[in-house]
């Protein structure tokens, strides 16, 4: 191979590609990373943040559960167009229930929700929350952009986070090595080492999240294959999708009204064909058709994202036919399910989380590292580039700016009045109003200074969660414990870890030197030389 | 290409920043219009030696399109010639996309 490539050698040129593509959407990844991560614990987080949701006692049957389940859905919602019964999980202590509607309600939505306590069958009302789902769902949504448009964001971010992967895969001469290099003290070495250490002991999972995250909008990011093969058609995509997701095919309402089975027995019917898997959840459309159906999915342990459903014709109860799933299908569904880790456990979950902060880490001191390589790089005296002292000051608004707008939004839960309109809203809007203060003070304050005052701010806001929790409610850690509420407890106990954690990081963030001599830039110098070091050992 | 070889420090002019710029619209709409041509022609390929249903065809290329994307643009990144670089894209994707069209009208 040539050495004259477009940046010389084919591997510098991989560095200049893996650098930039990394850094110009970097924020995004960032954001990503964090949010994301906290998707794989989004029913715990919507546990703590809903601290009216009942500690969950009851153990009666899935059969009896549905049963009460759709005798609410059925009442409140006559006229709907299909029900949905979540079922109590391991994970998901009340029951969850969904009713499509024919028309739009009063609200305006065509849906309806609620959850009910096993116990007592009645609704809880809970606290009016965004929870852990908002928060994990802003790493495709965005939040505050449209759908349609935030995919596609999220999308080329994407694209660039498995090119800067690539890129640093090719662009290493010794990883294996780099896997257990982490030299302490050593400045812009020691800001490497830490990238290419949370680089590598993630890289099968950043692999995985990043190529999976496009296989969530397959045809939506990259729809070339099919518009010239089958055309973008409604015909074509119900053909492509009936392939892809067998049983999940629509069933067409008659219009004739029929008395349909009891949930109780289609619950039955699919023990029996699922005997040593505990039930997710059961549906049923067009209820009062002729052509009414029951759907049952179980809880999977294997790489899939719930397995194809069990359909029943809710007048006879017989099984609907589903098509074989193709090998194509399977893979794909594998690889969602890699994604959303469904399967895993609590221990494995707890990997999948912190390999997510790793991919922030990694994102992080690539960020820093980038801006300490020019620092190094400018002459002696030389004048700083506007564009350098930018990057290190957004530096400090992404990378601490986030992790306190998430505490906000924690605090906001606990704080904000309940009966305030749009409350679940003005959560959120706390999280991106501190996020974009955190930005405001890195740019206003000399930049050691306001380096520690953040991560002190941040290890304070974590670290008095479970004290704000305490006080606000009555799910402190004690009284968790006293109910046996694990979940609670082991929020509160992280906020605490991960305060603690922050209070160490500040302690080693270098004390601002008090009286600059010759101008901002030579001081931010010596202080981010320092900086390096110190945080390095 | 503005930036030169033999300097150690390079000069950032705004010609070699359009020159990346080309060369990022190439990797990123190139590199789709590429992956996707091959990838259409494979799945007729696929499709019509009875391989698999077209509906898995177009599938399977579709998702190893996102690596043959990925490979695209670091080629990109690598070549040393611009203007080679777009002929050998675009005339690719032509000659993809005729012979894709051909064999679906047989």
């Amino acid at each position: 191979m040539t050495s004259q490539g477009f940046q010389g050698a084919f591997r510098q040129s991989m560095a200049w590609l893996h650098t930039w593509s990394g850094l110009v959407l970097s924020l995004l990844l960032y954001f990503i990373f964090i949010t994301g991560s906290f998707g794989y614990f989004n029913l715990e987080v919507d546990h703590w943040m809903e601290p009216e949701r009942p500690v969950p006692s009851d153990d009666r049957s899935s059969a009896e559960l549905a049963t009460v389940a759709m005798a609410y859905l059925q009442r409140e919602y006559p006229d709907a167009a299909r029900y949905f019964v979540g079922l109590p999980t391991e994970r998901q202590t009340l029951l969850r229930v969904f009713a499509n509607l024919k028309e739009p309600g009063p609200d305006g939505k065509a849906f309806a929700d609620a959850y009910l306590d096993p116990a007592t069958g009645n609704p809880v009302t809970v606290r009016d929350t965004g929870g852990g789902d908002a928060l994990y769902e802003m790493h495709y949504s965005l939040h505050y952009m449209p759908y349609e448009v935030a995919i596609y964001v999220v999308g080329v971010g994407t694209l660039f986070m498995l090119l800067a992967l690539v890129t640093g895969i090719v662009t290493h001469k010794k990883i294996f090595v780099d896997f257990f290099t982490l030299r302490f003290g050593k400045g812009q070495r020691s800001w490497l080492d830490a990238h290419n250490v949370s680089s590598v002991l993630a890289l099968p999972f950043m692999l995985m999240i990043t190529y999976s995250g496009l296989v969530f909008y397959t045809f939506e990011y990259s729809p070339g294959v099919l518009f010239l093969n089958m055309g973008i058609d409604e015909q074509a995509q119900d053909e492509l999708y009936a392939h892809i997701y067998p049983g999940f095919e629509d069933i067409d309402a008659v219009g004739e009204s029929a008395e349909l089975l009891p949930v109780a027995n289609i619950i039955e019917r699919a023990q029996q064909q699922w005997p040593n898997q505990p039930l997710r959840y059961v549906d049923l459309t067009h209820p009062g058709d002729k052509a009414a159906h029951y759907g049952v999915g179980a809880i999977t342990t294997d790489l899939s994202r719930g397995g194809t459903p069990l359909r029943f014709d809710a007048v006879t109860g017989a099984a609907i036919p589903v098509a074989a799933t193709p090998a194509d299908a399977i893979f794909s569904d594998g690889i969602l399910a890699m994604h959303e880790g469904r399967f895993a456990d609590i221990r494995l979950r707890w990997l999948y989380f912190l390999s997510g902060l790793l991919g922030a880490a990694m994102v992080a001191t690539g960020l820093v590292l980038w801006a300490k390589k020019r620092r190094t790089q400018l002459k002696k005296n030389a004048p700083v580039p506007r564009s350098l002292v930018f990057i290190e000051r957004t530096n400090l608004g992404i990378i601490v700016g986030l992790p306190l707008g998430v505490a906000a939004y924690f605090w906001a839960n606990r704080l904000l009045p309940l009966g305030l309109e749009n409350r679940a809203e003005w959560e959120m809007h706390c999280l991106f109003l501190v996020w974009a203060a955190s930005f405001a003070h890195s740019g206003a304050r000399e930049l050691s200074r306001a380096w520690r005052e953040q991560v002190a701010l941040l290890a304070a806001l974590f670290a008095l969660v479970p004290l704000l929790n305490a006080l606000t409610t009555d799910t402190g850690m004690l009284n968790a414990v006293l109910a046996g509420d694990w979940v609670r407890l082991v929020f509160d106990l992280t906020c605490l870890v991960f305060g603690i954690c922050s209070a160490l990081v500040w302690r080693r963030l270098p004390v601002p030197v008090s009286a600059p001599v010759a101008g901002e830039a030579p001081v931010d110098q010596a202080i981010l030389a320092r900086a390096a070091g110190s945080a390095g050992g | 290409m503005q930036r030169t070889r033999k300097s150690t420090k390079p000069t950032l002019t705004a010609a070699y920043r359009w020159h990346v710029a080309a060369r990022g619209l190439l990797a990123f709409f190139g590199g789709f219009a590429l992956v996707s041509a091959v990838g259409a022609l494979l799945a007729t390929l696929f499709e019509r030696s009875g391989l698999m249903p077209q509906a898995q065809a177009v599938h399977v290329m579709t998702l190893v399109g996102y690596l043959g994307w990925c490979g695209v643009a670091m080629w990109v990144f690598w070549h040393p010639r611009l203007g080679r670089l777009t002929g050998i894209v675009v005339g690719s994707t032509a000659i993809c996309l005729m012979t894709n069209v051909g064999l679906r009208a047989l």
